[in-house]
């Protein structure tokens, strides 16, 4: 029990983050509200299979539907490092495109700046 | 009276062997004055930007190349809305494209019925190379699986675009991956795309400065990447 409790409290955070950067982008009009809904419902799920992992594990468990072993604590630590992993590099990999942006658009504004009119 | 400021706009990357005869030919057909043709150099090591401006046009030399088509496309469509330009015409600088179909794509933006037309060489693609009209193929193909854009050349540099288009559409990319961008802008805008038939002229030059069929992998990956990009954003 305490292994699924951990689990959730160590990835509830993900879940939070990526609902609020969801409502952030839409109150900012950066996403149309189709798609920040349909995200943050996917969200919502992933909060669901944390919060009912264990009654979800049981019930595949008891239709024979699965054949895994129970939750170890290394199993929530490993989950949660490799998510927490994929999610820095999914920021970083968005924070390099942006810096690149940037460069481009100062490569823009000065090549404009300095050009030479006829 | 409405003004219709049409220019011209010319990415290119050492090309300074054919340029001279590109905004010569194409200053002649189309009638466009010499400052409303813009050559947008993107870091050329060669004599580019020299020579297109000794021809008279509007020359921005980038400091910085920005790898692709898509940098000094970005940098010519911004200085034309900022100069007030109601139509922008773009073309390559290889000299692939018919001065008469400049002219032709001229003509059909300044009817007003489309806010982006391309000057697809798909159509008709007599003439053209077997492995490019491949290669395109597979190209736009990709472009209508990611985007959902069904278009004959998605990676025409041959196009035109009003001031709606020019006002509306932010490409992010700085590669050849900007033509297939482009239209996902448009749709995303909900501009109206048309694709007229244009000629592909090959000289050994064009042949030999062209982008060949890999290159066609990195636009995929880069096109990929901005999708995701796009999504991880949210």
């Amino acid at each position: 029990m305490l292994k699924y409790v951990l689990l959730f409290l160590f990835n509830i955070a993900f879940v939070i983050i990526g609902i609020g950067r969801n409502l952030q982008a839409l109150s900012q009009h950066r996403v149309s509200r189709f798609r920040a809904v349909t995200t943050i419902v996917l969200w919502v799920l992933v909060g669901l299979g944390l919060l009912f992992a264990e009654p979800i594990f049981r019930y595949l468990q008891i239709n024979s539907l699965t054949d895994s072993t129970p939750l170890s604590l290394y199993d929530v630590v490993a989950i949660t490092a490799g998510i927490f992993s994929v999610s820095m590099i999914f920021r970083l990999y968005s924070k390099v495109d942006r810096l690149e942006q940037r460069l481009d658009q100062l490569n823009r504004e000065l090549s404009i700046r300095l050009s030479n009119k006829p | 009276m409405k003004q219709r400021r049409v220019a011209i706009l010319i990415p290119a990357w050492n090309e300074g062997t054919v340029i001279g005869e590109v905004i010569t030919s194409t200053l002649a057909t189309t009638g466009i004055e010499t400052h409303d043709m813009i050559v947008v150099d993107d870091g050329s090591t060669d004599n580019t930007a020299d020579v297109a401006e000794a021809a008279g046009v509007t020359v921005i030399r980038h400091i910085l190349n920005s790898g692709g088509a898509g940098g000094p496309t970005t940098t010519g469509l911004a200085y034309a809305k900022a100069e007030g330009y109601q139509y922008v015409v773009t073309m390559d600088a290889d000299g692939q494209h018919a001065p008469a179909d400049v002219k032709k794509l001229i003509d059909a933006i300044t009817e007003d019925k489309y806010d982006l037309i391309i000057g697809s060489r798909l159509i008709d693609s007599t003439g053209m190379l077997w492995y490019r009209v491949i290669g395109n193929k597979g190209l736009s193909f990709i472009t209508k699986v990611l985007f959902g854009i069904g278009v004959t050349d998605s990676q025409s540099g041959l196009r035109a675009l009003n001031r709606k288009a020019l006002e509306q559409i932010n490409l992010k990319s700085t590669g050849y991956e900007f033509c297939s961008e482009m239209l996902w802008r448009a749709k995303q805008q909900n501009l109206r795309v048309e694709e007229i038939p244009a000629q592909a002229i090959y000289t050994d030059y064009s042949i030999a400065k062209g982008q060949s069929n890999w290159n066609g992998f990195n636009i995929v990956k880069n096109l990929v990447k901005r999708k995701m990009l796009e999504l991880i954003d949210a």
